[in-house]
């Protein structure tokens, strides 16, 4: 672990760790669930198997985005990407829920 | 019988085993040529395949892939002790074990 | 993380999701491994049990007692002895009562007499089986819950493991023994990369397992919240098919079992587990055989079974099982390899020794925590956080075995006629384990160990030495008469005994040689490390 050479680069470290792990807790939580969701749609005519393969594929993004998050070379890019990843399945989302 | 197979699974491991450079040198003291190095590959993993086959054969294949990877998880284990606490008697159990398993190949 | 190569970044990400729930991963571990030989253990836990001994009569026995003592029962359920079990367990639910798990009347019948056998009050190694994915005293679904998260936890520990072990495949067969921190990481990295196939299969398929229940966003988002719905259209199983009869049922006898169970015995190479037989006695009664074990693990592990008609005992047109989809199949699978309900008896001990490799796995990734840390401790002191994780290391790694060891003692010893009895067993467990806590933090981090794993081996030797003076079936007559389901529990006993009397023996040769070592010896705060 990087150790801390002054007090403001603790802070910042200690910063920068807590949001890696909000994005990595609540962030995974909320893209796997956009993508189970989003992925439970994909095939109409076979939803009960969709629905199974969505979820059982979840927690393999779930882990993605929990190393993605800690992995990233910078806080920032590690929110951009995962915002990127939150929102294709919420456009689906969205699309799929506005249609009658 | 399963320890059958186990042996075959130990015996491609130590094959594997001293197709890698270090334990080659400590096993035979010498360093691998790389037609020996890959011929001890071939060896080693043909053994493991060869284990796998049997294993579905007697079990069905989902079944039996599920016991060749467990008995894989062991032999890897004894070879790894083997080798640490063991050195030059790998060789000697290596041939050992393999033929107990090609005895009852047949 | 900012500054950090790829593999460092996971480095630090393994130290961390290790840790924070590394023992509750110890204990989920520990116990899911016990509960591979959940029946076997049971059964040991019912001396009085152990009498039973089965043979080519027992169907027929049984189901004549069946006949004296639930002559109108609607359904008999009765769980035929095998190789995990000695005993028949008979279950039986009145008319108009619904067949359930728990419910009806269930007793446990001696194989050879068919005479009802004494049961110890007791939750046996159910208890432990619950406590691996429910834990206990703690409402289910929040406890189901916590080992969810802790089961993600390691998954990300075990993935960031695999990314940040450089030499995963140079270093494949090496450890390298008496070099401190380095053999730590070196058992660690063996344990862990040796059964690598199991410990990653276990842990997604224990989500799989409870993944209705993490994330429900599919059915909410596919079926709108409707599980029902989702649960029908995914097929399901296949119930037993009752005769079409139109005429009102009467008395008739129950077809003659002894020809049934030729019939079933010729096809399944592993016998018959289980036979249901729903409306005995009348003209409706349809006899299902369940075989031992399964072929295919893409059904679930399903047995196959066999309907035949209850009074003239002619095999009934059996409905064959919905064609799966490989979606269907994986889950399966997966969901098979976990629960191993279906695995005899060379799978179960292969699974059990993975079990116990991850077990030691989590175990040596928290004691390396420690190691790791010593040198930097003696330089600038420990703090908090430091002596935290040792204690609970104690209490947990060797603390978690002592706890197991006091639950079946209390099976032992406490009076058969005591109220309660179950409940204290479980309480005896928790007040064990409390203690090894309490040990923990008074006693010096090495004494403790030594004295916690001490304990372990004396414990463990002991109960199967217990057996010896106070039950029939003890290890001598047991081996002689090849009654290795309770013989293969007393021998494990013996052999955790000896694997904690080997840990202890391991600690203090390293102490005496660091003593021999003194004048060179480093302490930090008091407490002599060197030689770790």
């Amino acid at each position: 672990m990087p150790g801390a050479a002054a007090d403001g680069d603790a802070v910042s470290y200690r910063w920068g760790v807590a949001m890696r792990a909000l994005l990595a807790v609540a962030g995974g939580y909320a893209i796997s669930a956009l993508c189970t969701a989003s992925l439970a749609l994909a095939f109409p005519k076979d939803r009960a198997q969709a629905v199974l393969g969505a979820t059982m594929l979840s927690f393999t993004v779930y882990c993605v985005v929990a190393i993605w998050a800690f992995s990233a070379g910078t806080l920032a890019r590690a929110w951009l990407v995962a915002g990127v990843l939150a929102a294709v399945p919420a456009i689906h989302l969205l699309f799929a829920w506005s249609l009658p | 019988m399963p320890v059958f197979n186990i042996a075959l699974c130990f015996s491609g491991f130590i094959l594997l085993a001293l197709a890698m450079e270090r334990h080659f040198e400590t096993v035979i003291g010498a360093s691998p040529r790389r037609a020996q190095s890959a011929m001890l590959k071939v060896g080693g993993w043909a053994a493991l395949i060869l284990a796998a086959t049997r294993s579905i054969q007697s079990d069905g294949p989902s079944v039996g892939l599920a016991i060749w990877v467990g008995e894989l998880g062991i032999a890897a284990t004894l070879v790894a002790l083997l080798l640490t606490y063991g050195s030059r008697r790998v060789v000697l159990a290596a041939f050992v074990a393999g033929l107990l398993a090609a005895c009852f190949l047949g | 993380m900012n500054g950090m190569g790829f593999r460092q970044s996971n480095a630090w990400l393994h130290t961390w999701s290790g840790l924070l729930l590394g023992w509750l991963m110890y204990a989920i571990f520990v116990t899911g491994t016990i509960s591979f030989f959940r029946d076997e253990i049971s059964f040991w836990m019912q001396p009085e049990q152990h009498v039973s001994m089965a043979d080519e009569g027992t169907p027929e026995r049984v189901l004549s007692a069946m006949q004296k003592m639930a002559p109108d029962a609607s359904v008999w359920s009765v769980s035929l002895p095998g190789p995990r079990d000695a005993a028949v367990r008979v279950q039986w639910f009145d008319q108009g009562e619904k067949p359930s798990k728990f419910g009806g009347h269930r007793v446990a019948l001696d194989a050879g007499t068919a005479q009802v056998l004494p049961q110890r009050e007791s939750r046996g190694a159910d208890f432990l089986y619950r406590f691996h994915f429910e834990l206990y005293g703690m409402p289910r679904i929040a406890a189901r819950w916590i080992v969810g998260i802790a089961t993600m936890m390691m998954l990300i520990a075990i993935v960031s493991g695999v990314i940040t072990h450089k030499k995963i495949f140079a270093d494949f067969f090496t450890f390298r023994p008496r070099k401190g921190q380095r053999s730590w990481m070196d058992a660690h990295n063996a344990l862990a990369v040796l059964s690598l196939p199991f410990h990653f299969m276990i842990t997604y398929s224990g989500l799989l397992l409870l993944m209705f229940m993490l994330m429900p966003w599919g059915v909410q988002s596919a079926y709108n919240g409707d599980m029902r719905a989702y649960f029908n259209e995914r097929g399901a199983r296949v119930t037993a098919t009752a005769p079409a009869s139109h005429d009102q049922p009467f008395a008739a006898p129950l077809a003659e079992i002894g020809p049934i169970m030729a019939q079933a015995r010729a096809r399944w190479p592993h016998g018959v587990d289980h036979i249901t037989v729903t409306s005995p006695g009348t003209s409706q009664a349809v006899i299902e055989l369940r075989e031992r074990g399964a072929d295919s693990l893409l059904d679930r592990g399903r047995s196959e079974r066999l309907q035949f008609d209850g009074v003239s005992g002619v095999l009934l047109e059996s409905v064959p099982p919905p064609a799966l989809s490989p979606v269907t199949a994986t889950y399966n699978v997966f969901s098979s390899l976990h629960l191993l309900r279906f695995a005899g008896p060379w799978l179960r001990w292969l699974f059990f020794l993975a079990g116990f490799a991850g077990s030691a796995m989590v175990a040596t990734g928290l004691i390396l925590w420690v190691v790791k840390r010593l040198p930097q401790r003696r330089k600038q002191g420990s703090h908090i956080g430091h002596h935290l994780v040792e204690r609970l290391n104690v209490a947990t790694i060797a603390g978690l075995l002592l706890a197991v060891a006091a639950y079946f003692w209390a099976n032992r010893l406490l009076p058969v006629e005591m109220a309660a009895r179950a409940d204290w067993e479980i309480r005896i467990f928790f007040i064990a384990w409390a203690s090894c806590l309490i040990h923990a933090c008074l006693r010096p981090h090495r004494q403790a160990w030594i004295e916690q794993l001490a304990m372990v081996s004396i414990l463990y030797f002991l109960l199967p030495v217990y057996s010896f003076i106070y039950f029939d079936t003890h290890l001598l007559n047991s081996l002689a008469a090849g009654q290795w389901l309770v013989a293969g529990v007393d021998l494990s006993l013996w052999a955790v005994a000896l694997f904690s009397a080997a840990g202890v023996w391991f600690l203090r040769t390293r102490q005496a040689a660091s003593k021999r070592s003194s004048g060179a010896a480093t302490t930090v705060k008091g407490r002599s490390y060197a030689g770790l």
